[in-house]
């Protein structure tokens, strides 16, 4: 609703404008403007560059098969690709970027989930697993090196009862000696 | 019989074939119904017969706004519905515009001058129109109310029991 | 005429697979040997029906005979003939008459050399895989029939996917990727074997890890084929997207790698039967939830065939299978298992295998949540999300440089308990390389993280690999004093797996330095440029000289040529082009690369203004990505020469 309001009013001001402002540049300016102004002034081409990269690899192609904006060589991507260029240079911030696009397209026009609420799984999960694993096999080490009771073996107590027999044996044994 | 191991296997398996049974019968094309509920993003362009246009004009009354092309084999399916759409709602009040996705001027005036048309044809240069509604592919027809608010969407050629079911609850 | 012969071969396949899955079982039960002999007569009437059936319909294909179902779905008179041949896969029903044409293949091959060897073991495992070919052969006789007859054929059809007509290796990616994930049925057959008769000795382990290496072999290469394909056709210069369908031929790839690892521990030291076997049957199981995934219609995907209703029966086999292979393992995990005690760490070789399997696992993990994830949003809220790359990408290098660390730590490591100051002295020489390779790249300016630390592990990890690989034939030429050629030679033939093993290692460590280079220093640019002049982009300077129009039978297609030097030689001309086929609407661009050991250079053209002499393009300058196709290769040879088979006389000497 807004918006159309804003066309209303840059039309108006366009034709209240004296001469040297051209009703092309305004009208041109109105339509790269989203409803909400850019949160930031226009940046350097590098940091723009940098941007515009970070935004069309996050993005999804809307026309493709899970493809970035930046992969896809179709005529839609470019088209989304340069108007993600043009909010970058008015100075929009990717956030900004990025939820105008939900806005128009939903939630899968991002490439990786934000990660809230459920979606917080898909980032734990990975760690969990790796962390429950790594515990397994350390417990599994700990258990083969933890010592075992190891039964002591007992002084040796002759039996009483093979007393004589054993002084046969030493006598023979001294007699032979 | 290791009764964890069949518990614990049958426990990841049984729910994942589950949850892929689930995807049956959806369709896996993704929907963009974002917009709908929205306020119906205005635009000023130009049109292929000569001119500007500003949606602006039709403020308080329905709009169909339509987007097509002529290599889109439904679209052409669907323009006859919407010549006659045109023809018996235009005089109640329903306005109608068409907004060209991805294709050449002179291919678009061809096409009109042989197949006709009874709303403006619009230009969209950098497709910032359709990103603005959502425009995912051809056709996609947005049903827009007197308060200027979408309310309804139709990605795929719109069938005439669709067209005279919205159009009559938008008047 | 064709229909019904065709249909007629099918059928003789299936009533092969029903008889000799039976025949199989009951052999395997009983050790009778005729009914042993009976399932291998079983096995090959299975082949020669399905040759058969797949030479009827190439000659279908080639004839243009549009009176049969298939041929009326793909064919056209204007493809050419080689586009023609490889239409077999290039569709659906097609490509599961190929998979059983495979499979029936894998399943004679395992007869014949099973013939006289492992009586206890190999009819059980042949029946069994003669039972999953009653699947594929019932789906290939009544829900997608190719052969269906037309009842009033036309004179023309639409012809193959133009994707598919557009480059070569579109002829050898599908099915060296057939013949590795089709392969999986056989050595999970053996493991099946293995859990139905209750046993699994030595020599049955080392036959199954044997079997598992060649289509091992042939899913790596297809992998890798099918990323150089996408790299030379799709536009964009990527290699992987994390496409549903890649996911679905990766994690069997996961899981049989973390397996043939594994399965070495369980060879020495008898242990972790239970878990080596998990994986072995995970992999055949992910085979089919792959297959699923890509003909189902349920993932959106580059790769999906178009919805049909073989869907529900591919879940129901699936979820078959599943359940009894759970039932299985559960049945039989006790009874081949070791009493614990034998596998000494943390510091030990075990364990190292043990981590590898760990971040495999996690790894597969991973990749099927993403890919099941949003499927799963999408059930429980109503709500569509995207699960794609930057997610993967994120996941998988922390992984990646896990399983690169163990790389150089593993090998170094000796089987059971070690000593921790011989293991630190093992580990010097490599940790010098991998501060040399540090040190050459700061000094080239290679500073960002990722590619730092991939060159560093692989650095580190190269030089154990090569030690171990030469460390045989050195000790050798010291203890024997024979020449070092010959000791080298003796040495490697004797230890030809261990030897194999390192050389995919290296082939591995190569890929990585590839994917580094290419995704990290990767720069783009779009330019437009007039007829006639030059503009200069990377330290190239390139020229567009003219364009052409090229009219074929199936396609038109325009034709840009530009001259491109480089530091003042000239690399020569190159001629990126828009196809337009008469399918499509929107034009299949080749693109032109340039191809160098330190870079490529990609060119994809964008649009052509002929009477305004403008030529736009997007160029893409990938350095390293060439060792990305190297490495693919170098894995292939490290596994012909670790599968090759060893003589009989040597087995013995071995062991």
């Amino acid at each position: 609703m807004r918006v159309l309001w804003i066309l209303v009013l840059a039309h108006g001001l366009a034709r209240a404008a004296p001469e040297s402002s051209s009703p092309d540049v305004v009208a041109e300016l109105a339509s790269v403007e989203l409803e909400e102004p850019p949160l930031e002034d226009p940046p350097s081409a590098a940091v723009a560059r940098a941007r515009t990269d970070r935004l069309t690899t996050a993005l999804r192609c809307p026309v493709c098969q899970g493809l970035s904006v930046s992969s896809s060589p179709s005529d839609a991507a470019r088209a989304m690709a340069g108007r993600i260029e043009e909010l970058v240079e008015a100075g929009y911030t990717e956030d900004q970027i990025t939820g105008y696009f939900v806005d128009r397209y939903g939630a899968w026009v991002e490439l990786e989930p934000p990660a809230e609420g459920w979606n917080k799984v898909l980032f734990v999960a990975p760690a969990v697993v790796v962390v429950l694993g790594g515990l397994l096999l350390g417990l599994r080490m700990r258990k083969q090196s933890a010592p075992r009771s190891v039964t002591r073996p007992q002084a040796y107590v002759p039996d009483p009862a093979l007393a004589p027999y054993r002084e046969r044996i030493l006598a023979e044994l001294e007699a032979e000696a | 019989m290791n009764w964890k191991v069949l518990g614990g296997g049958l426990a990841i398996t049984l729910p994942l074939v589950a949850l892929l049974a689930a995807g049956f019968g959806r369709d896996p094309k993704l929907r963009s119904e974002a917009v709908i509920g929205k306020a119906a993003p205005g635009f000023d362009l130009e049109q292929v017969q000569g001119g500007q246009f500003d949606l602006e004009a039709y403020r308080g009354s329905p709009v169909v706004v339509n987007f097509w092309s002529t290599w889109c084999q439904p679209c052409k399916i669907e323009h006859p519905v919407l010549l006659d759409a045109a023809r018996t709602y235009g005089p109640a009040g329903v306005r109608f515009v068409a907004v060209v996705y991805q294709d050449e001027p002179d291919k678009v005036r061809r096409y009109i001058s042989r197949n006709g048309s009874a709303w403006p044809t619009l230009l969209d240069p950098g497709g910032r129109a359709a990103i603005a509604y959502g425009v995912a592919g051809v056709p996609e027809t947005f049903f827009v109310d007197r308060d200027g608010t979408i309310v309804h969407k139709v990605a795929g050629p719109v069938s005439r029991e669709v067209m005279v079911q919205t159009l009559e609850s938008l008047l | 005429m064709i229909s019904e012969l065709g249909r007629a071969a099918v059928l003789l396949g299936l009533l092969a697979c029903s008889a000799g899955g039976v025949t199989g079982m009951v052999a395997g039960a009983t050790g009778r040997a005729s009914l042993a002999r009976l399932t291998r007569a079983m096995a090959y009437v299975f082949f020669v029906a399905t040759a058969v059936a797949v030479g009827l319909m190439e000659y279908a294909l080639i004839t243009h005979d549009f009176s049969v179902k298939y041929v009326a779905e793909v064919g056209s008179t204007t493809t050419p003939l080689s586009a023609t041949i490889v239409s077999l896969w290039s569709s659906l029903d097609g490509s599961i008459l190929l998979w059983a044409f495979i499979l029936a293949t894998w399943s004679a091959v395992f007869a014949w050399q099973t013939k006289k060897s492992h009586p206890d073991h190999a009819p059980w495992a042949l029946g069994c895989i003669l039972l999953v070919g009653v699947f594929f052969t019932m789906l290939v006789s009544s829900v997608a029939n190719p052969f269906e007859a037309v009842a009033n054929p036309l004179d023309e059809g639409p012809g193959p996917n133009p994707l598919l007509q557009n480059h070569v290796l579109m002829i050898i990616h599908p099915p060296a990727l057939y013949l590795g994930y089709v392969g999986m049925t056989v050595p999970f057959g053996m493991g099946c074997a293995a859990l139905l008769s209750g046993r699994m000795p030595t020599s049955w382990a080392r036959s199954i890890r044997r079997w598992m290496l060649v289509p091992w072999g042939c899913l790596t290469s297809g992998i890798i084929l099918g990323g150089w394909w996408s790299y030379e056709v799709l536009g964009w210069g990527g290699y992987w997207a994390w496409d549903p369908v890649e996911n679905a031929s990766f994690m069997p790839w996961l899981t049989a790698t973390a397996f043939i690892h594994s399965s070495m521990v369980m060879e020495r030291k008898q242990h972790l039967k239970g878990w080596t076997l998990t994986l072995l049957m995970s992999t055949f199981l992910l085979t089919l939830l792959g297959t699923f995934m890509t003909r189902s219609g349920v993932f959106n995907s580059v790769h999906s065939f178009t919805q049909t209703p073989i869907g529900p029966v591919f879940l129901g086999f699936l979820g078959f299978c599943l359940v009894v292979s759970v039932v299985l393992l559960a049945a039989r995990i006790d009874r081949l298992s070791v009493p614990e005690g034998s596998l000494q760490g943390p510091l030990s070789r075990e364990y190292a295998f043990l981590g590898n399997n760990l971040l495999f696992a996690a790894f597969t993990f991973t990749v099927l949540l993403g890919t099941v994830y949003p499927l799963l949003n999408e059930v429980f809220s109503g709500v569509q999300i995207s699960v794609g790359e930057p997610y993967f990408n994120r996941m998988s290098v922390p992984i990646c440089f896990g399983l690169l660390f163990l790389m150089g730590v593993g090998p170094a490591l000796p089987w059971g308990r070690a000593d921790g100051s011989a293991v630190l002295r093992q580990l010097r020489a490599p940790a010098i390389g991998a501060v040399v390779v540090l040190v050459v790249c700061a000094a080239m300016g290679v500073l960002e993280w990722m590619a730092l630390t991939t060159f560093t592990l692989a650095g580190f990890a190269a030089v154990v690999t090569v030690r171990e690989m030469l460390s045989p034939g050195l000790e050798r030429a010291r203890v024997t004093k024979e020449p070092l050629a010959k000791a080298m030679y003796v040495a490697l033939n004797k230890g030809r797996r261990r030897f194999g093993g390192y050389v995919v290692h290296f082939g591995v460590l190569i890929i990585a330095v590839g994917v580094a280079g290419s995704s990290v220093y990767r720069t783009e640019m779009e330019m437009t440029i007039r007829q006639g002049d030059t503009k200069s982009f990377a330290g190239y300077e390139i020229t567009y000289t003219g364009t052409e129009r090229l009219d074929e039978p199936h396609r038109w297609s325009r034709v840009a040529r530009f001259d491109v030097v480089s530091g003042g030689r000239e690399l020569g001309s190159v001629e990126p082009r828009l196809n337009h086929y008469k399918k499509m609407n929107q034009a299949i661009g080749t693109p032109a690369v340039l191809s160098g050991l330190d870079e490529d250079l990609y060119m994809s053209l964008v649009q052509v203004d002929v009477e305004g002499g403008l030529a736009s393009l997007s160029l893409v300058v990938e350095p390293l990505v060439v060792w990305i196709w190297i490495g693919g290769g170098v894995m292939l040879l490290g596994t012909i020469f670790a599968a090759w088979p060893i003589r009989r006389r040597e087995e013995q000497e071995a062991a």
